[in-house]
């Protein structure tokens, strides 16, 4: 694939925009939002290609390779590779602990790795509920969807274990997620809903305005009373 | 279903919106062809649906213009021969029907009996086309009545029947890529868990006076209480939504698919919270 299309940008592009697009696409694909989520392979897949691509391109500008892609993929598997690792590797797990619940604890941890949820549920439902039994049902919960019982149980965890990292990490990221979607929904609207004099009064009487004047240029004419009526009766909705 | 999932539609441009017009018109046709009646039940939910899985095949959208009986003095652009459309109706009867007849059976009511009368033929003609799905939606109804009847206290589970609908809803067979079908799975479990939450407690007040289930009477909490915690957990599910949104290979249809999921479904579910603050 044209490493140009996978970041979205042109040829013609300065550095700085592409630097730019491919930070973008990295905020949006990066493993924090896709934590104790079914398709986090998929979004490691999406920010392998998106180094790859970003490398090939750099490498490209520096005028290290004219021989097509093959020395510039082979760069960008080592950074791709480093980016993945650096990810993967977010799990804290003490391991010089020789007991068994720690050990049946522990192969819990390697049954939700794997995707083996209904074995690693019933093997957790034998086990104490400590700090860690509480983190890894909310862990459970979150991969199938179930967030209000998730984070409850994380919240819990969090409270018995207030010092443990991956606790506190589980629960942060969750709401910073939470958080990321509101910004990001806020930041696709043009206007903000406060700023929105349309919203309300002026709206209607606007269109009441044009729709008296017999000719009606409110975007609400497009509602599904008038579109079929308009040419006879000039009803809009705001008039009823 | 239920309509919740719509266009917010001050933030688009009138050519997002009029390709939105098109997908609903071209799938009230395409429903009319199966059932007149369904055409009555018709919902915004299975537009975006339609809207959705037409947009991973990058073929441009033919559109004719058309009147039609609603219509008939003005006529209107709709979206013709295109498969996720004709997929999005199927799923629209089955799915219709399905209800009347799960309502039917658990309240005894008349309405239903009625609605299943008229929609029986072409519901029966897809049930044969699609019987994993049809299978699949009467397995989860049957278990969300039986989690009624013992009055369920988890949210989460209940609202995992419905979700578990909308998961089997979304990834037609005619979507073969794994990684696409996967990302549609779980983007369909999170719609369908946002539309089942947002249902019952738009419906609080309702189903305490009708003394009918709702999973936060059953479970007995202060939803002006917990208002914040149940606020930021639907929140998270459309947080849900929207990354498997963006790892879908989108080839068209794209604002308006994005302004379904980062405004209209926001924007519905802070003015439902709104409307019940004002009540209390």
């Amino acid at each position: 694939m044209n490493p140009y299309e996978v970041l979205g940008v042109s040829e013609n592009d300065d550095d700085e925009t592409i630097k730019r697009a491919y930070r973008k696409l990295v905020k949006k694909y990066h493993p924090d939002r896709y934590i104790n989520n079914p398709l986090a392979s998929i979004a490691s897949e999406k920010i392998k290609q998106i180094n790859e691509a970003y490398d090939t391109i750099s490498d490209m500008r520096a005028g290290r390779t004219y021989r097509g892609d093959r020395h510039g993929t082979g760069q960008s598997r080592s950074g791709a590779a480093r980016e993945h690792s650096q990810y993967s590797a977010g799990s804290t797990y003490d391991e010089s602990t020789g007991d068994s619940v720690r050990t049946s604890f522990k192969f819990v941890r390697s049954l939700i790795k794997y995707g083996n949820f209904t074995k690693a549920k019933e093997v957790l439902s034998r086990l104490p509920r400590t700090a860690e039994w509480y983190y890894l049902s909310g862990v459970l919960h979150m991969r199938r969807g179930w967030y209000t019982e998730a984070h409850r149980s994380i919240a819990r965890a969090v409270q018995m274990e207030p010092d443990n990292d991956e606790y506190r990490r589980a629960l942060n990221i969750m709401n910073e997620n939470t958080d990321e979607y509101r910004e990001f929904a806020e930041g696709k609207k043009h206007i903000s809903m406060k700023d929105c004099y349309f919203e309300d009064d002026i709206k209607k009487s606007l269109s009441l305005l044009s729709c008296a004047a017999g000719c009606c240029v409110c975007f609400d004419c497009y509602c599904d009373w008038c579109m079929g009526v308009r040419p006879m009766l000039q009803i809009c909705r705001h008039m009823m | 279903m239920f309509g919740y999932v719509n266009i917010y539609k001050d933030e688009l441009k009138i050519k997002d919106y009029n390709v939105f017009r098109a997908y609903y018109c071209g799938l009230c046709r395409s429903v009319g062809k199966r059932s007149h009646a369904a055409r009555l039940a018709l919902s915004y939910d299975m537009t975006f649906l339609a809207l959705l899985l037409s947009a991973l095949s990058d073929e441009p959208p033919q559109t004719k213009l058309m009147r039609c009986v609603a219509h008939p003095f003005h006529r209107r652009a709709s979206v013709v021969c295109d498969r996720a459309v004709e997929y999005a109706a199927d799923m629209s009867v089955l799915l219709d029907y399905l209800k009347l007849a799960d309502d039917a059976r658990d309240d005894k009511s008349i309405k239903a009996y009625i609605g299943m009368l008229f929609l029986w033929r072409g519901a029966k003609r897809t049930a044969a086309k699609y019987p994993r799905e049809s299978e699949k939606i009467k397995e989860q109804l049957a278990r969300l009545s039986s989690l009624e009847d013992v009055r369920c206290k988890s949210i989460d589970e209940t609202a995992d029947c419905f979700a578990k609908i909308l998961e089997t809803l979304f990834v037609p067979e005619f979507i073969k890529d794994e990684n696409t079908r996967r990302t549609l799975s779980w983007l369909g479990y999170n719609i369908g868990r946002w539309i089942y939450i947002i249902d019952a407690y738009a419906d609080y007040e309702k189903d305490l006076k009708t003394k009918s289930y709702n999973p936060f009477i059953c479970a007995d909490v202060n939803i002006s209480e917990e208002k914040e915690l149940l606020e930021n957990s639907l929140t998270y599910t459309l947080a849900s939504a929207a990354s498997s949104f963006e790892l879908l290979d989108i080839k068209k249809n794209g604002a308006v698919l994005e302004n379904i999921i980062y405004i209209g479904l926001k924007n519905k579910q802070d003015s439902i919270f709104m409307q019940r603050g004002a009540e209390r």
